[in-house]
Order: structure tokens, then C-alpha cells, then sequence
């Protein structure tokens, strides 16, 4: 008995310490998306530490070949999103489709103010998608895992968000424009 | 796949778009255009510019410090007790086992053990064939239990074996046939029964000659049982096993 279980306990502690080493190495880029998202620096650090607890309590349970990165995202956006829910702020709204698409020339005529601002407007599941596409670069498919929704609608909440992002930016542009130069 | 179907299967980029059946020829159609691949340079500049104004929010320290402190203090406590904790119910598992796995076979047995023995008392109260019909005649014998068993009595006729005759006993609460036999001046009885509810664990089983027998010496009498047609035959003697196997086995073959 001991030793058909000693190879599975010892594969434990390995994806234990995976499961640990994971978590340092992203602390980073999980309390930046918790700060993006919420727009709050005091709530993504409440977030990412009851993230961390999280993980380290399900890490012995934790299937060995899973994407560990991907797998503390899901856990972070869970949580913001039970966070979020009590409050009744994570709220699915639609934005529309521009036909003009925002671009990155837009996105270089405006300061990172106006982008954090731009995307603090956006709902909080429409952030989450841009966070996790744009700024953590996951693919459609791992954002669909941490998000919990059909890879399908990813595609159109990255397209409604950027598009949203876009009808806020408008502003900046025209003022670029009206200025001849960078706000 | 024309232009807008390739945008759609390969958004927002093709290096992080969902695989599907169609993403081969959406890749044919991107190599081939100059507008999709123009298309997906312009979302891969966005992408990268939103991710350079947005920027990488360094954690506090104070946060770092506090989930580094919580990993150390799983790291140090946690492991061991669990496994301590894990080794300790394993071993009361095996522990378990040990002593159970015998607890449970011997109390499966007993009654099995029990109700045999007393097959061999019965066999031993009886020795002097007291039958309630006495008689020779194997149909005589067969007919008279007509009313008096559920299950159809047989009486098979052995060669240089006597019958002598019969008689209706219980055996823990089954009814069964007492069928006297004397060979080479040694009594034989056989008891045939329902053969549903009867425990056999308490007997070894063979296969002889394709027939499954069951069999034991027990309190210093031999025991040969088969089971013929939901009936079950019981031969006991003070004979040797092998004395009684082929009375058994004829007794199969014989109907």
C-alpha cells in the first residue's frame, strides 16, 4: 500500500511546490488584473491574498498536468467575481459594435490616464477579458477556462470591449485633434 | 474562406485564436492576403499598445510579504502533519484489514461450519439406519417422500452399496431426505435438500471430471456434497473422501 502511494504523494508535494512557485512568480501580473478589474489597489490585495489561500489549499488536489498560470487566474477572477457579486458589481452589460474598429494609433495619442480611465468606464466582465487577452496575453481559449464562458464569447466581449474602449477614447482623439498634437 | 470569416475564426490573433476545423484554411486565406494579414498586424499592434498603456501593476510588498509568510507556513506546517496524519490512517486502514478480513471470513463460516456439523451428528444419531420406510427399492423410497419434500427425492442405485432406507429430518430449520446406504459394512447416509440458503464456504470445492464438488472431514466423518437441479446431495461416512467421490459422482451421472 505505502508504496503504490508514495511515487502519488511525492507527485503531490512536487505540484505543491509548483502550485508555490507559480504563485510568486505571478504576484505581480494577479494583483495588477485585480487592481485593473476593481479599480482598487486596496481590494486586489485583499483579492490576491484570499487568491493565494485558495491556491495553496487545493494544490495537493490539483491535477498534475494543468496550466498552473491559467489555473491562479481562474481562482483570481472567481473570487473578484464573488467579491463583485455581493456588491451586485459584476454586471454583464452590452456594449455596442462600432463599425470603426479602435486602433493603436488611437491608443498612441492618448496618455495612460486615459486608457485606465477608458477602461475603468467598461464593465467589470469587460475589463477581465481585455486584462487577460491585451495585457496578460492569454489565449481565447485559456480566457475562456479562467472566465468560465464558451471561447465564442470571448471573441465577442474582446471585440464589445475594445469597441468600448474606442467610444470613450473618441474624446481624447478629438481633442488631439482639435490641439494638433498629444493632450 | 473569404476575409471576414478569417478575422472572425483567427480574433484576435492567430497565434492566440481558438484551434477549429476551419483554422487551416483561414491561415491559407492570411497567408495569401495582404488586407487580413495587414488586419491582424493592426490587432497585434493594439494589443500591445493596450498592454504598454496599461501597464504591469507591481504588488506592494506588504502584499508580497504576506503571501510569501502564507507559503512558508504551508510549506513548514502543513506537509508534515498531513503526512503524518495520511501514514497514520493508512496504517489503521492496513491494520484494519488485517484483523477484519479474517473476523469477516470466519463469521461467514461459522454457520456454514455449524450447519455441517450438524449433517454429521445427524449422520451419527442415525447409525443404525433407523428409517421411518424401510426398503430396498429406490422408487419405493422416491414415492413415499412425494408428499413430504418440496424438491423431488431421487435414490440412486450404487453398485456393491445397499440401501436400506429413508426417513424425513431437519436440519437447522431445512427439511431434508435421509437416504441409508451400507457399504463394505460402513454406513453411508445421504441427505438431499433445498439447496437455496445452504452456506458451502465451510467445505473445499473441486471440479472433478467437470462436476463441482464440495468437500471436508469433519469431526471425524467425510463430507461430499454437489448440487443437482437446485437440490443439494450431502454423502457422509466415516469412509475415506475418495471413497465417497465416486459414489457421488455416479449418483450425478446416474441421472
Amino acid at each position: 500500500l505505502e508504496l503504490i502511494r508514495f511515487p502519488v504523494r511525492s507527485s503531490k508535494i512536487a505540484q505543491k511546490e509548483n502550485v508555490c512557485r507559480t504563485l510568486i512568480e505571478s504576484l505581480d501580473a494577479l494583483y495588477s488584473t485585480a487592481r485593473h478589474v476593481t479599480g482598487s489597489p486596496q481590494a486586489a490585495e485583499d483579492l490576491v491574498q484570499e487568491t493565494a489561500r485558495k491556491a495553496l489549499e487545493g494544490a495537493e488536489s490539483l491535477q498534475h498536468d494543468r496550466n498552473l498560470r491559467a489555473w491562479l487566474f481562474r481562482i483570481l477572477v472567481n473570487t473578484i467575481r464573488d467579491s463583485l457579486k455581493r456588491k451586485k458589481l459584476w454586471v454583464e452589460t452590452e456594449i455596442a459594435l462600432e463599425s470603426e474598429d479602435l486602433s493603436a494609433q488611437t491608443l498612441s495619442l492618448t496618455t495612460t490616464v486615459d486608457v485606465r480611465n477608458a477602461l475603468s468606464a467598461l464593465s467589470v466582465p469587460a475589463r477581465a477579458v481585455i486584462v487577460l487577452i491585451d495585457v496578460e496575453e492569454f489565449t481565447i481559449l485559456e480566457a475562456a477556462s479562467i472566465l468560465s464562458v464558451a471561447p465564442g464569447t470571448i471573441c465577442s466581449r474582446l471585440a464589445r470591449a475594445r469597441s468600448g474602449l474606442r467610444q470613450y477614447l473618441k474624446v481624447y482623439e478629438k481633442r488631439v485633434a482639435g490641439q494638433g498634437g498629444t493632450p | 474562406v473569404n476575409c471576414s470569416r478569417t478575422r472572425q475564426i483567427l480574433y484576435p490573433r492567430p497565434d492566440r485564436a481558438e484551434t477549429t476545423i476551419e483554422s487551416a484554411a483561414a491561415l491559407t486565406h492570411l497567408r495569401e492576403c495582404a488586407d487580413c494579414r495587414w488586419y491582424f498586424e493592426q490587432q497585434a499592434a493594439l494589443s500591445h499598445a493596450l498592454k504598454e498603456k496599461l501597464g504591469l501593476e507591481v504588488a506592494p510588498a506588504v502584499l508580497r510579504e504576506r503571501v510569501t509568510a502564507q507559503i512558508e507556513k504551508h510549506r513548514a506546517a502543513s506537509p508534515p502533519r498531513r503526512f503524518y496524519r495520511k501514514r497514520l490512517l493508512n496504517a489503521a486502514v492496513a491494520v484494519l484489514l488485517l484483523v477484519a478480513a479474517p473476523l469477516v471470513l470466519w463469521l461467514h463460516r461459522l454457520p456454514s461450519e455449524q450447519f455441517f456439523e450438524e449433517v454429521c451428528a445427524d449422520h451419527a444419531k442415525y447409525l443404525r439406519a433407523e428409517s421411518q420406510l424401510r426398503s430396498s427399492d429406490p422408487s419405493t423410497i422416491e414415492s413415499w417422500f412425494h408428499d413430504k419434500t418440496e424438491f423431488g427425492v431421487e435414490a440412486p442405485r450404487y453398485e456393491n452399496t445397499k440401501l436400506l432406507g429413508s426417513r424425513l429430518c431437519f436440519l437447522k430449520r431445512h427439511k431434508a431426505a435421509l437416504l441409508f446406504y451400507r457399504k463394505s459394512g460402513h454406513p453411508v447416509s445421504l441427505f438431499q435438500m433445498d439447496a437455496g440458503g445452504v452456506n458451502l464456504s465451510a467445505l473445499s470445492r473441486s471440479v472433478i471430471d467437470g462436476v463441482p464438488v464440495w468437500h471436508k472431514s469433519l469431526n471425524g466423518f467425510s463430507l461430499v456434497a454437489l448440487k443437482r437441479r437446485g437440490v443439494l446431495w450431502v454423502l457422509v461416512s466415516d469412509l475415506n473422501e475418495s471413497d465417497l467421490l465416486p459414489l457421488a459422482l455416479a449418483a450425478w451421472h446416474q441421472f
